[in-house]
Order: structure tokens, then C-alpha cells, then sequence
């Protein structure tokens, strides 16, 4: 399924002293197989944007409530994902929601079940058109386990308050899951972990990527994660799209970014320094390229 | 004027455990096994370990918010019991991970007040404080702020400016960062750095963010509620082997710098991207620059 | 995104009104409140309608805004003035049909009992547009000083006030956090029945008790480090100090009680 935005703007508190527009006019697109990369601020919009994605937010069209005003401004919004469109009300938003799995900051903390099993079927059960037989939800939730690397049998029947912190991250990822959304959204999937945790949850996104969810895309404040992973990456910077990029691109404007106040990966700091020394190292960012490219500068004496 | 200290002889240890052992339920595993460290005044030792390690227990039994099962704790040579809990908890300050779950009151002054109106300070000295605490992390101008409106980073530097009202010698970091977007982190980190340079408190800095590290006098490794490895931060990844049997990685320039002279450039091993770039300079151009 | 200050409806603009000492406003409203029910005739309700206009317009919030707060309880004066209206024993009657009957006290009565609740809930909002609740905590605090003579313990209930009033608006985004992560998962709020809305709560309850203990405990945790005992001795930063402006207002509120009992006594009660 593919992404498509136009125009799309959003405003919280409209028409009170504390109206502030989140989102301005944002047009943004991610194709299908994409592991596509969001970074900004708090409060750069980019998570009013990702929260359309999955109709937390809507866009004020599609509510049951709207009526035009007269003095409403023609709309030219446009919000697609997939056959879905966002913009109307008649569109199956419960039907979206499965095809488009959301992860939020330390998703944790949303476990609520007795057992991990009872957790990790909550969201199949409701996503499910009709009733599903017991071995359905059985192997729905089997396969959300496995793949996120946990021992099904060993967990199922344990209280997901009583597994380690980077467990219970995984738990809840297989409740996103479980009903195997084409599109897997997560806001900061590694944020408080520990390095190996970071790793780990890397690992299964890519594991991820490669069978069930097509399309991912990752909110996230670690460029040496963005760099390493993202086919392309957009940059919000107060409820505006500043770039879209992939990170081979992006991070050649390091000193634009930087300016914004947001980081760069370690490695483009690197080749910004190498500069100062009349040398130019160019990479796609990744560790790998780097390494190779500065190993390669070894003996040239001169630029690669 | 001035404060009567007692007087102690040789070398003021700022923290010492001796054979302290703990465990959260009676007869259950051990979280801090047998353990003997001590920390010097003026010191910046980072403690690393991954989750679970008993670091972070290590931090509540230093102040008493947890009480060791056996073993003897003393700060300035003044051994914890419960009589004089009050009086160590001015000499240690903690600031622990969640910068939403530290704050007492709506607006920045007024939660660095509390731990000074705790310690019954009179009103004109708390003022002095809350500038000088301010002053300390980099937030003057947020003194009148709505606490929630902060970024992570600036909340964790109000909770460390609400600790630092009170006057602590010592200053533990209790996985403080571990919330914080790399921004967030760095600005913990230099403010800690600082405050250890120019104020002489001396620092515990618990995390497991190997790269955090770097700016201490000395690390030590934990495992297993044990301590097993100590030394120096570059001594510590020198043995980039050993750590990852304790499930903690090397930071990503620590795996370059490696990386590059398995390649075969000759880089000495930094923790700065703007020293590697020289490094890599020197090597490249065949001289040093 | 805004709770910390939609919450307790403060209104943030720097006026004459805002800046009040907030114990003096409380005094100077319940004061008003009494004023509004001495008050026996229509000279005395408009003195202090006269009055609540005089302090909006120095309070500088849209007028708009300040009548909001009757929009809520709209019902409610609808209610008891038709209740009123209809039941009221009085002697020159208009109107009777089955058991009601419409007489002229009662239509007085209804009339000044619509503009009595109209002036309280407008007074009464005026001081939490114009206070945050910090300065109104700290103003009951000092009030209710006293009371700690008879060992009623007002400092802790300032302390509890003063967490509750930081914490709710963190609640509240949290509430909102996990709703939304629910709703991802296909939870719905919004339909089926009594016993399928009370079900669909639980997986929000149970994350925000199971968060809000964690938080409970943390806090505890920081607070003991920070040296806070409960039992012992402390010292307060911020004292309210009263200034010329405060005692403009406290003798404002003293001659309105006067003056609305002169009004009543030289012009008579209408009811």
C-alpha cells in the first residue's frame, strides 16, 4: 500500500487562545516496501502526521460530525493509504487500523492482560470480521510471538509484567502485529533500551520488513539508526516537510541539519571534519560504506 | 565562617561498601553480591552494566533508600544506619530516569525549592540556591517555566538543579539519560562534566550507554550485582571482547576506530568525531597533522 | 497537547485581576457570594453585577469566555428556576393549573434566583481564569493556616494538592497515549452497549493504575532523596505578600457586603 498526502494540515485546539497548527500544508509520499524514516523536534509535527496515518487524527472531512461551512476554504487535501481513503467518511477506518499497525513510544507500558497470550490476541480478536475459532487466534498469536523472537510456549500462559524490559517491548510489538499490517508505524521503537535491546529490536524490524510488513516507517531521534536503515528519510521541522531524502543525500547537508538543532550520524560528523583537512570522503552514511570509502582514502592520499 | 567538618585522617573516601550484599526478596537472588568498591572524593566514576546488573540498586543503597541485607556502607567515612539517613541524604544527591516522575510542583523554582525547604533552609538562602542550582545546569532564564512545557533534557538538568539546592558532595546518576534523545543526553552529560570540574562533586554516573562513559575518571563494570572490570574508560574498551560477554557493546566510533585499523589504518582509538577526522587525516595524508 | 493549562481553565494574560494576591481573591469571592444572597433587591444584585463587570473588564479575559462557564450548568438553572416558578407559595397568583400555580413572588423569586447563580458561577470562574491553581493552592494553604493550631494537617494537604495539580495534566496525556495505542489495536470506545463500553475501558485502566503506581513510587523515591520526611520541619520558599493593590481589593469587598445591607435596609427587601 502506498502513502500519499497532500496538502495536509492539522490544527489542535481550533479557534481557542491555545490553537497551535501542528501540521502546515504537508505533502508527503512512501512507496510500498519503503523503510522509510521520520525525524524532528517534539512539537515538529511528526508525530500529528504519522498519527493521520492510522486515523488517530483525522482530517476533519472525514468525521461523521463535519458539515461544510461556508467559509471553509476548498479543500485540497489529500490523505491516501492504499485503496483507503482518509478523507471521506464512508471509508472503514477499523479496517484501515488493521492493515496499518501502530507502535507508539515505550509500547509497553499499553500491556494490560493477564497473560502474554491474552495480550497479543486483544488486537486480533477486535480486528477480526467475524468471531475466529480458537486455533485461529492460537496461531495468530504463535506466529506474532515467534517472529518477534519469543518462545511461545515458554511465555503464553506468563504475565507480561513478569518478563524483562526488552520482553515485554517485544510483547507488545506482537500485539501490533498480530493482525499482519501491510504498513508497521513506530514511534522510537528503541527508545530506553539498553545498546543490545537496540540491536535486538533492529533485528526484528528487519525480520519484519522482509515478511509481513511491507512498508515501515520509524520515528525516530538516532540518525546512526535513520542512516544505517531508512531508504529515505523526511525532515519536519515546525509542521513542515523541510526535506525528503534518501540518507545517502540527506546527511550531505549535515550543516543544514545541525543548524535545524537536529544530530547527524557519527559518521557524516566524520566526513563534516574531514573537510577542515581539505578531505572529501563521500559515503551513503552507513557504517559498512564508511569504513570502506576510509579505508580506501588509505594510500590515495587524496579524495575517493 | 564556614561549616565545622569533622576531621577525618588520610584519604577521605567519599563512598565506601564493604562486603555489601543485597537482594530485593528474602532468600531470592542476589542483586549486589559481596560488594567492595570505594570512591574518592572529587571522583567521576561511571558504572556500567546492562539492565539487570544491580547498578542501579547500587545507587538506592547509597543513600539508604535501600537497606543493604549485610555489609557496611559509609559516606564520608560515616557509617549509613538509619539514625543519620537525614544527614547522608544531604551529602548524596540521586537523579533517577524519568524526568516526568521527579518534579513535586508545576513551576521550575518551585521544585528546586523543595529539597532546600526539606532541609529547613531559611527563605532569603533557598532564593540564593535556586540561582546558584540554576546557574549550575545552564536554565537561568527558565526559573518562572511551566515544568511539563521543557524538552526531557531540560526537565532531567531542573531535576538535577533540585538536587543540587540541597549541597550534595556526591552526585549519582541513576540511569538519567536512559529517557533522553541523544541531545537530551549530551546536555546531562556536560553539565555532570562540569559540575565535577568546577564544583568538585564528586560523580556516579550509572548507565549503559558505553560512549557516556568516556568523560570519567574511572568505569567500572558490573555484572551480576559484581563489579568485573574496573579501570579507566580507555582501559575498559581496550577489552572490547570481554564487555560484550557482559552484554554491553562498544559505542559505534569505538567500532570504527577498531574497524579501521583491522583494515589496516593505524587510528589511535578516540571518542570524538572531530579528533577521528584528525586521525584519520594524519594516516591518510601520511604525517601527522 | 495544552492540558497543563486548559486544565483548571486558567487564562493566561497579565492583568490587574491576575495579579491579586490569590488569598485576597478568594476572601474578596466569598465575600461577593454573600453579598449575592443578602442582597434583597434589584439596587443590590445590580451593585454587584456592576462590580463583576468592573473586575472582567480588569481581568482582561473576552467576555465570551467567562459566560462559557454558564453554558455547563445551563441545565441546571433552567431546572430550579421552572422549579420555582411553578411550586412557589406565594400570595398574588396569576396562574394555577393542577398542581402548579404561577404567582408574582415566585416569578420574582425565580428571576433573582437566575441572576444569584448566574453571578456565582461567573464570579467563581473569574477566579480560576485569573488564578493558576499553583497560586490557588498556595492561597488555601495560607488561608487554612490556622487549622494547623488544632493539628489539622495543612501543609501535607498543600503537598498532596500541589503533586495532584502537577500530575493531572501528565495523567491526562497519558490517558490519551494509551487510548490511542488501544485504538490502534482496535479497541472501540465509541459503540456497543453499557457492559461492552465498561469492558472496553479495561485495557486503558489497567495500563494507567499499573503507570500511575510506577509513577507513585518513583516520586516517592525522589522525594525521600531530596531529603523530605513528612514529619519534619521545613521552611517555604514563597511567601504571599500583600500589597496596596490587595488592600484596595479587601476593602472593595467589605463595602460591597456593606453597602448591599444599606441598599436592603433604606430600600427595602423586594423579596
Amino acid at each position: 500500500m502506498r502513502i500519499r498526502a497532500e496538502h495536509l494540515s492539522y490544527t489542535y485546539n481550533p479557534g481557542s487562545p491555545f490553537s497551535s497548527a501542528a501540521l502546515k500544508d504537508v505533502s508527503l509520499s512512501v512507496e510500498e516496501g519503503e523503510f522509510f524514516g521520520i525525524i524532528g523536534h517534539t512539537g515538529s509535527g511528526k508525530s500529528t502526521f504519522v498519527q493521520h496515518l492510522n486515523a488517530l487524527l483525522r482530517v476533519p472531512t472525514s468525521l461523521k460530525k463535519y458539515k461544510k461551512k461556508r467559509k471553509d476554504p476548498p479543500s485540497d487535501t489529500v490523505l491516501r493509504v492504499g485503496e483507503f481513503d482518509l478523507t471521506d467518511k464512508k471509508t472503514d477506518f477499523n479496517a484501515l487500523r488493521s492493515k496499518v499497525g501502530m507502535v507508539m513510544q515505550y509500547p509497553e507500558y499499553q500491556l494490560f492482560a493477564e497473560t502474554v497470550f491474552e495480550d497479543v490476541a486483544f488486537g486480533y480478536k477486535n480486528f477480526a470480521p467475524e468471531k475466529p475459532t480458537k486455533e485461529q487466534v492460537e496461531s495468530a498469536v504463535r506466529d506474532a510471538l515467534t517472529i518477534v523472537g519469543l518462545n511461545y510456549d515458554e511465555v503464553r500462559e506468563m504475565s507480561p509484567f513478569d518478563l524483562s524490559g526488552g520482553q515485554k517491548r517485544r510483547v507488545a510489538i506482537a500485539g501490533v502485529i498480530v493482525t499482519k499490517p501491510e504498513i508497521l508505524v513506530l514511534d522510537e521503537p528503541a527508545a530506553g533500551l539498553d545498546p543490545l535491546g537496540k540491536q535486538e529490536v533492529m533485528e526484528l524490524l528487519h525480520r519484519l520488513h522482509a515478511s509481513w510488513c511491507k512498508t515501515i516507517i520509524i520515528v525516530s531521534h538516532d540518525m546512526d539508526e535513520i542512516a544505517e536503515n531508512c531508504t529515505r528519510v523526511a525532515v519536519f521541522s515546525d509542521g513542515e516537510v523541510k526535506y525528503v531524502l534518501p540518507p545517502k543525500e540527506l546527511f550531505l547537508h549535515a550543516e543544514e541539519l545541525l543548524a535545524l538543532g537536529l544530530d547527524v550520524p557519527l559518521t557524516a560528523k566524520i566526513c563534516l571534519a574531514l573537510k577542515e583537512y581539505g578531505i572529501r570522503l563521500e559515503c551513503d552514511f552507513t557504517t559498512e560504506d564508511f569504513l570502506k570509502k576510509a579505508l580506501a582514502l588509505q594510500g590515495k592520499g587524496g579524495s575517493v | 565562617m564556614g561549616f565545622v567538618r569533622p576531621q577525618f585522617t588520610r584519604d577521605m573516601k567519599a563512598i565506601e561498601f564493604e562486603n555489601v550484599s543485597f537482594s530485593y526478596e528474602e532468600g531470592g537472588a542476589f542483586a549486589i553480591k559481596n560488594l567492595n568498591f570505594s570512591v574518592e572524593e572529587g571522583e567521576f566514576v561511571a558504572i556500567l552494566g546492562h539492565n539487570g546488573s544491580g547498578k542501579s540498586t547500587l545507587a538506592r543503597l547509597t543513600n539508604g533508600l535501600l537497606e543493604a541485607d549485610g555489609g557496611t556502607i559509609r559516606v564520608f567515612g560515616e557509617q549509613l544506619t538509619d539514625k543519620n539517613l537525614f544527614e547522608i541524604r544531604k551529602q548524596v544527591g540521586i537523579v533517577f530516569q524519568n524526568p516526568d516522575n521527579q518534579t513535586v510542583a508545576s513551576i521550575v523554582e518551585d521544585d528546586i525549592a523543595f529539597g532546600a525547604e526539606n532541609i529547613a533552609l531559611p527563605r532569603e538562602e533557598i532564593g540564593s540556591r535556586i540561582g546558584f542550582a540554576l546557574k549550575a545546569v545552564g536554565m537561568e532564564e527558565f526559573r518562572h517555566a511551566t515544568v511539563s512545557r521543557l524538552s526531557g533534557g531540560q526537565k532531567q538538568r531542573i531535576a538535577i538543579a533540585g538536587v543540587l539546592a540541597v549541597l550534595p558532595k556526591v552526585l549519582i546518576l541513576d540511569e538519567s539519560t536512559a529517557m533522553l534523545d541523544p541531545k537530551g543526553r549530551r546536555e546531562i552529560i556536560d553539565v555532570v562534566t562540569r559540575l565535577n570540574r568546577d564544583e568538585g562533586i564528586t560523580v556516579l554516573l550509572i548507565t549503559h550507554f558505553m560512549e557516556e562513559a568516556l568523560r570519567a575518571t574511572r568505569a567500572i563494570v558490573m555484572n551480576r550485582g559484581e563489579i568485573v572490570m574496573q579501570g579507566t574508560p580507555d582501559d575498559i574498551f581496550e577489552r572490547h571482547e570481554e564487555l560484550l560477554t557482559y552484554n554491553l557493546t562498544l559505542p559505534l566510533i569505538g567500532r570504527i576506530c577498531k574497524e579501521l585499523r583491522t583494515g589496516g589504518m593505524p587510528v589511535r582509538d578516540t571518542l570524538d568525531a572531530s579528533s577521528l577526522a584528525k586521525e584519520i587525516a594524519a594516516c591518510v595524508s601520511g604525517q601527522s597533522i | 497537547m495544552m492540558k497543563d493549562v486548559a486544565f483548571g481553565q486558567y487564562y493566561p494574560t497579565k492583568s490587574y485581576v491576575h495579579n491579586l494576591d490569590p488569598r485576597l481573591k478568594i476572601v474578596f469571592l466569598i465575600a461577593y457570594i454573600v453579598a449575592i444572597f443578602l442582597a434583597k433587591n434589584f439596587y443590590g444584585l445590580a451593585c454587584c453585577l456592576l462590580i463583576l463587570a468592573c473586575a472582567i473588564g480588569f481581568s482582561r479575559v473576552p467576555v465570551l469566555r467567562v459566560f462559557k462557564a454558564i453554558k455547563g450548568i445551563l441545565f441546571l438553572i433552567v431546572f430550579t428556576t421552572l422549579l420555582n416558578l411553578l411550586f412557589y407559595n406565594g400570595e398574588t397568583v396569576y396562574a394555577e393549573w393542577w398542581i402548579f400555580t404561577i404567582t408574582k413572588e415566585g416569578i420574582l423569586f425565580s428571576v433573582f434566583l437566575v441572576i444569584r447563580l448566574v453571578l456565582l458561577i461567573t464570579c467563581s470562574s473569574l477566579l480560576t481564569y485569573t488564578t493558576t491553581p499553583v497560586a490557588l493552592t498556595d492561597g488555601i494553604e495560607s488561608l487554612l493556616f490556622p487549622l494547623t493550631f488544632i493539628r489539622f494537617p495543612v501543609r501535607e494537604l498543600a503537598q498532596i494538592m500541589s503533586i495532584a495539580l502537577r500530575y493531572i495534566p501528565i495523567l491526562m496525556d497519558e490517558t490519551e497515549r494509551i487510548m490511542n495505542a488501544q485504538k490502534a489495536r482496535g479497541a472501540n470506545f465509541e459503540s456497543g452497549g453499557l457492559v461492552r463500553r465498561v469492558k472496553a475501558v479495561i485495557p486503558v485502566l489497567i495500563p494507567l493504575l499499573l503507570s500511575s503506581f510506577r509513577r507513585a513510587e518513583e516520586l516517592g523515591d525522589a522525594m525521600e532523596a531530596r531529603c523530605y520526611t513528612g514529619g519534619r520541619k521545613r521552611t517555604k520558599y514563597k511567601k504571599l505578600r500583600f500589597t496596596w493593590r490587595d488592600l484596595l481589593a479587601f476593602l472593595l469587598g467589605a463595602a460591597l457586603i456593606t453597602g448591599v445591607v444599606l441598599l436592603n435596609v433604606y430600600l427595602g427587601a423586594t423579596i
